[in-house]
């Protein structure tokens, strides 16, 4: 071991332990509570898939997991959309710290806070129907705006963007602004550097944003209970319910590790779907360097 | 099948100053047996004290003196449902919690399947005597059984109808919900277990209730959608509810917390109480000392301090609810003490308390697991 080798380890060894000791050992454990069954508020030691077959056969899992997914992903796209035009602009246009600063500023305000602020706004006599109402667009308060997935989207997104701004913003200041001046001397099109400059330079940071989104939004279950309603809850609550209400710890580990399956599938996907458009490259496959004699 | 027993709870919570007075001379008599002369040693009390309570029954502001007196440091976490108690014991290694509260529903379920209930020492607790408590609450099976006492009663009360007499007029029944003016405007509470009865009941099964078939579930519940298809949300706590009342969003809570009450005119909103032919859900909430509590002579001597017959009083005003000790009666205001004829209690209680499901499953019953299930997927609206 080389002594900047022995520095590292020695550097994230303290992030490495806190990650085992805290992330891969409780799931490990919580791996294998999925096996377990549960009777009566009594968690019997087991090796079981009865936990992951009646997770997959129930509607409710089913439907509750389906919202969350599609929520996911509407959050994730509408959020990486958002958060691209801003990072490029920090990044390429204004390198104003002062911009930056402002976005993280709303990270200041609690979590809860800012759902309770998109309720007063969504709700009956909120914001939002007050304008439509006195634009004259609507004669009656619209209800739909809260207790809908609409408003568990549309509150994720504002809690989520400055996330995914942070890393948009990260992934592009790794691309020289010279590249993307050089395409455009030959004759691309502004959009046409983006998708084959700066996409393809970024797609790790962009999918980055992309997936912490989705998982982050899909695995929410405060949110989703504040203002889902019926038609926005997640299976994030259904799990929280399994260990909290029914103390059925072993079918709410099965449900949690079948979400994870599905996050890593929405990855794949994402991933193939970036290659196939061309906006992630593909491996190149590299030869050993020659060695001269 | 028709709901009558609950018929005859209904009437006793009317109430007359005569018919109290009545009622407690009645249990002064009652008292010849039990515990009337104790002299027992106290609890000694100091240091941190975990509690697990419902929010604003913890008695923060009622034990501020005997805390400050005593050196006692309070830390309360707030129930949102009963669950959330349970929660904490399931896996190994349960907090240190020193003091919980519990719905009599769940007593067999703490006490004799999870065992997480220390017995408490009654000697440490010279308020619970049946000079000081009503006789439902003194040494009943609930809390006392095998000749330990698990429990110590200390608040009881029943969620009902709650409106804003500005938007409706005062329902008769749970059914004038479902008129189509109040579409939207109804809430729900995220309280499984104080709507299940009333969802059994709705149908005609509340005397069958907390056994009812697979069967008897499906069609309660199936018939419980009218209510949500009429609802706004479904709270997940009282302060959500409030908010949602005092802006005038919502006109009526099914099965809420009279303490809702409070809150809501102070904001100046006219929310009152209403007693449908369905029934209010009775409960009573008692103190248990979990098996893993630390500050145990604190905790009993906290216990002492909540049967206190002016603490009991001012608890039960605050959260608009009652007291078990008889004795506090005499310190509520008038509007607590025209709340409830207590007087009645005994026939208040004649029906007995609702339980919950099964938590085994015996191969003819719907299980809590089951209803639990049933109610998820009712907020999932399926």
């Amino acid at each position: 071991m080389t002594p900047s080798q022995r520095t590292g380890g020695i550097l994230a060894a303290p992030a490495a332990t806190y990650m085992l000791l805290f992330f891969v050992v409780p799931a490990i454990l919580l791996f294998s509570y999925s096996f377990w069954i549960s009777s009566g508020f009594r968690i019997v030691p087991d090796f079981v898939l009865t936990n992951y077959i009646s997770a997959i056969r129930s509607p409710l899992f089913l439907r509750v997991t389906y919202n969350a997914i599609v929520i996911g992903l509407v959050t994730a796209s509408v959020t990486l959309c958002l958060s691209i035009p801003v990072g490029y602009y920090l990044t390429y246009v204004a390198r104003s710290k002062i911009i930056f600063y402002l976005i993280l500023v709303t990270w200041f305000s609690s979590y809860l806070v800012r759902i309770y602020a998109w309720r007063t706004l969504l709700g009956t006599n909120g914001l939002l129907n007050a304008v439509l109402l006195q634009l004259g667009i609507v004669d009656t308060p619209v209800q739909a705006f809260l207790f809908s997935p609409f408003a568990v989207a549309i509150t994720l997104t504002h809690i989520y963007l400055p996330f995914a701004i942070l890393m948009v913003v990260s992934a592009m200041s790794e691309i020289k602004a010279e590249l993307i001046e050089a395409s455009r001397d030959l004759g691309t099109s502004a959009l046409g550097a983006f998708f084959r400059v700066v996409a393809p330079n970024a797609a790790q940071g962009l999918i980055g944003a992309f997936m912490l989104t989705f998982i982050l939004v899909a695995g929410d279950y405060v949110t989703p209970q504040m203002v889902g309603g019926s038609s926005g809850q997640t299976t994030g609550l259904l799990i929280a319910d399994q260990f909290r209400k029914t103390g059925n710890w072993p079918l709410g580990a099965a449900q949690a590790f079948l979400m994870f399956l599905v996050s890593l599938v929405i990855y794949a996907l994402v991933l193939a779907l970036g290659r196939l458009t061309g906006l992630i490259p593909a491996r190149r496959k590299t030869k050993p360097a020659r060695e001269v004699a | 099948m028709a709901i009558e027993p609950k018929t005859s709870m209904l009437e006793t919570i009317q109430l007359t100053r005569r018919t109290a007075l009545l009622g407690l001379a009645g249990a002064g008599l009652g008292v010849s047996t039990g515990r009337l002369f104790v002299t027992p040693a106290r609890a000694a009390a100091g240091g941190s004290l975990q509690i697990m309570a419902w929010e604003g029954y913890d008695m923060t502001n009622e034990l501020r003196d005997w805390r400050s007196a005593n050196g006692v440091t309070a830390e309360t976490s707030s129930i949102a449902s009963q669950d959330d108690v349970q929660a904490k014991f399931i896996a190994g290694n349960p907090p240190p919690i020193d003091l919980a509260e519990y719905n009599q529903a769940y007593s067999k379920l703490y006490i004799k399947d999870m065992k997480i209930v220390s017995p408490i020492d009654m000697s440490k607790i010279p308020n619970y005597n049946a000079d000081n408590l009503f006789d439902v609450f003194f040494d009943k099976p609930t809390w006392f059984s095998d000749g330990k006492h698990w429990g110590s009663p200390y608040i009881w009360g029943f969620n009902t109808l709650l409106y804003n007499s500005d938007m409706m007029k005062k329902p008769k029944s749970y059914k004038d919900l479902l008129d189509p003016s109040l579409k939207g405007k109804i809430a729900i509470m995220d309280d499984a277990t104080g709507n299940w009865p009333l969802i059994a009941r709705l149908v005609g099964l509340g005397d069958n209730y907390p056994l009812l078939t697979r069967e008897e579930l499906g069609k309660a519940f199936e018939n419980f959608v009218l209510y949500r298809n009429q609802a706004r949300l479904i709270s997940i706590n009282q302060g959500d509810v409030a908010n949602f009342v005092a802006s005038k969003e919502v006109a009526a809570v099914l099965v809420a917390d009279p303490s809702i009450i409070t809150q809501v005119h102070a904001q100046g909103v006219p929310l009152e109480m209403a007693i449908p032919e369905e029934g209010p859900v009775l409960w009573v909430d008692a103190w248990f000392i979990p098996v893993s509590a630390d500050n145990i002579d604190t905790a009993h001597a906290f216990i002492n301090q909540s049967l206190d017959p002016q603490i009991q009083a001012k608890v039960a005003t605050a959260v608009v609810q009652a007291p078990v000790s008889k004795k506090a009666v005499e310190f509520l205001g008038a509007d607590a003490r025209a709340r409830i004829d207590y007087s009645k209690i005994d026939e208040i209680f004649a029906s007995g308390l609702p339980g919950i499901p099964p938590v085994d499953d015996d191969g003819e019953h719907a299980t809590y697991a089951d209803w639990v299930q049933a109610w998820q997927e009712f907020k999932a609206g399926l």
